[in-house]
Order: structure tokens, then C-alpha cells, then sequence
């Protein structure tokens, strides 16, 4: 029980933290960024569905099918819009 | 304290017991791996859904303790025992109590929805949306809000009967209700 409620409240705490640790941008202040339509329409352009994009450490983060009509997550650069790798998740 | 077995009645049997502490390892596995959108997430949730239907099954045709018939009571019976606690004088139950019962039936539903929305965040249809994630965020918030009040309910019980429910929760038996307080919460649990 009590190694439960430990446990429990490790965990809440841990939730603090916002970044979720799949990629990192340096990037700055959100001021010198571009804007989430921009890349948004970026991404139309090459053929994406987008259905999300997210600020996570840094970076923009995108949910979306892509191209070929695939589930994807994706992590693009705010400055660049450049794609950030993120790590393997399979 | 060990319990004399001679005065001491199995309460949870073994499904429901295997159930409980597989979906606990079921939640607390599939949070640590959250961030992980990959095959262990996934497999955790299948494993707990199923966790779930089994423990809904089993509701239905489990030992009587196990049957939501023999837990499940209306608003009047639970406000009685919200007031019965507050005098503080609750009654014991060998089985779930009117309070733990709500939250029990809270749970399995909350945990349904969370699967739900996670099982939807794998198809092309709802890959993406925010109010998908929103609500399998926020279901598993709600969630762990719900675990904390099952906890003190657990402790307040505890406390309140002299009796280790996490304990009950691990072997299933519980001390035989008294010969002389054979009264309806005693009996039908």
C-alpha cells in the first residue's frame, strides 16, 4: 500500500515535466519562430493530411497522415521547418 | 496480525484478485511507457481492456461477492452510508460497500473509455486529433483522481473495521462476520 501511494505520487510529479523526450530543438524564444500555418501549409503542399501540431521541447509536433496515406508523427524544426529524427518508436 | 483461518471467510476469489493487480499493472505500465507510442503501450492497453471485460464477465456469473448484483446499490442505499459514515458508525461489509462500489463501477467504465480513445488513436479515422488525445489524457487523469479516492476509502475502512483490506485484496479472505450482527451488509456483502 504504501509502496502504491509511493509510487503514485513519483509518477504525478513526474508529470510535471512537459517534454516528452521523443526529440529536442534549440530554438529559442517562440517570437523568432514560424508560424504553425506556415508549416501546416508547408506540409499540405507536399501531399499531408495534418490533423495536429504541438509545441513539444522546442520543436513543432506534428500528427498527421502523410504522403502515402500513412499514420505519422513528426518533429519539424520552428525556425527551419526543417524535420527534426526523432528515435525509433517501433 | 494473522488471521485464524477458522474464523475467516474467502471473500474475493481468485479472478478477482488476479484481475485487480493486473490492472493496476496494466495502468501503471502503460503510463510509464506513454511517451513511447509503440508496441508495449499498445499491448498494455489491450491487455488491460480485456482485463476489464473479463472482471465485467465475471460480474455476472463470478462467486457472490464478485457479482455486481451483490455490490451495486442505488442512490438512497449509498446516501444512507455517506450519512451512516459521517455518524461515523459505517456498517461493515464483507463485500464491496455502497461508497466502494460506485468507484469500482467508475473505474471499469473510465477504463473502458480510456482504451476506447487510445485502441481509436491506431486507426487512420482518428490518428491525430486533439480531442482524442484530450480525452485519453484527461480519462487518465480522471483516472488516477479515482485510484487516490479508492486508496482512502481503503484506508478509512481499514482503519475504521480494524481489518487489512489491501491484505483481503492479496489472499481474498476476510474475518467472518459475527454470529450476533448477522444483518443484511454482513450477509449479502
Amino acid at each position: 500500500m504504501r509502496l502504491l501511494i509511493l509510487a503514485l505520487a513519483a509518477l504525478s510529479a513526474q508529470n510535471i515535466a512537459y517534454a516528452t523526450g521523443m526529440a529536442t530543438c534549440d530554438s529559442g524564444a517562440p517570437s523568432g519562430w514560424q508560424t504553425k500555418q506556415t508549416l501546416e501549409a508547408k506540409l499540405v503542399k507536399a501531399g499531408w493530411e495534418v490533423r495536429l501540431i504541438k509545441v513539444d521541447a522546442g520543436c513543432y509536433e506534428v500528427y498527421a497522415i502523410n504522403e502515402k496515406k500513412e499514420r505519422t508523427e513528426a518533429y519539424f524544426h520552428p525556425v527551419s521547418l526543417e524535420r527534426v529524427e526523432i528515435e525509433a518508436s517501433r | 496480525m494473522a488471521l485464524n483461518p477458522l474464523r475467516t471467510v474467502v471473500v474475493w476469489d481468485v479472478v478477482v484478485r488476479v484481475c485487480h493487480f493486473a490492472l493496476i499493472g496494466c495502468v501503471l505500465g502503460a503510463w510509464l511507457t506513454r511517451h513511447r507510442p509503440g508496441a508495449w503501450h499498445e499491448y498494455l492497453g489491450y491487455a488491460g481492456v480485456l482485463t476489464v471485460l473479463v472482471r465485467c464477465i465475471w460480474g455476472f456469473i463470478g462467486t457472490r461477492p464478485a457479482r455486481f448484483v451483490s455490490f451495486v446499490r442505488g442512490p438512497t442505499v449509498v446516501k444512507g452510508y455517506i450519512q451512516q459514515i459521517l455518524a461515523k458508525q459505517p456498517p461493515r461489509y464483507l463485500g464491496h460497500n455502497p461508497l466502494g462500489a460506485l468507484m469500482i463501477v467508475a473505474m471499469l467504465a473510465n477504463l473502458i473509455l480510456i482504451s476506447l480513445t487510445g485502441w481509436m488513436f491506431t486507426t487512420d479515422h482518428f490518428f491525430g486529433y486533439a480531442w482524442v488525445i484530450n480525452t485519453h489524457l484527461y480519462a487518465t487523469y480522471a483516472l488516477f483522481a479515482m485510484v487516490a479516492l479508492h486508496l482512502l476509502g481503503v484506508i478509512y475502512v481499514s482503519v475504521r473495521h480494524r481489518e487489512n483490506l489491501v491484505a483481503a485484496m492479496i489472499h481474498g479472505r476476510k474475518r467472518a462476520p459475527e454470529v450476533s450482527a448477522k444483518l443484511p451488509p454482513e450477509n449479502g456483502g
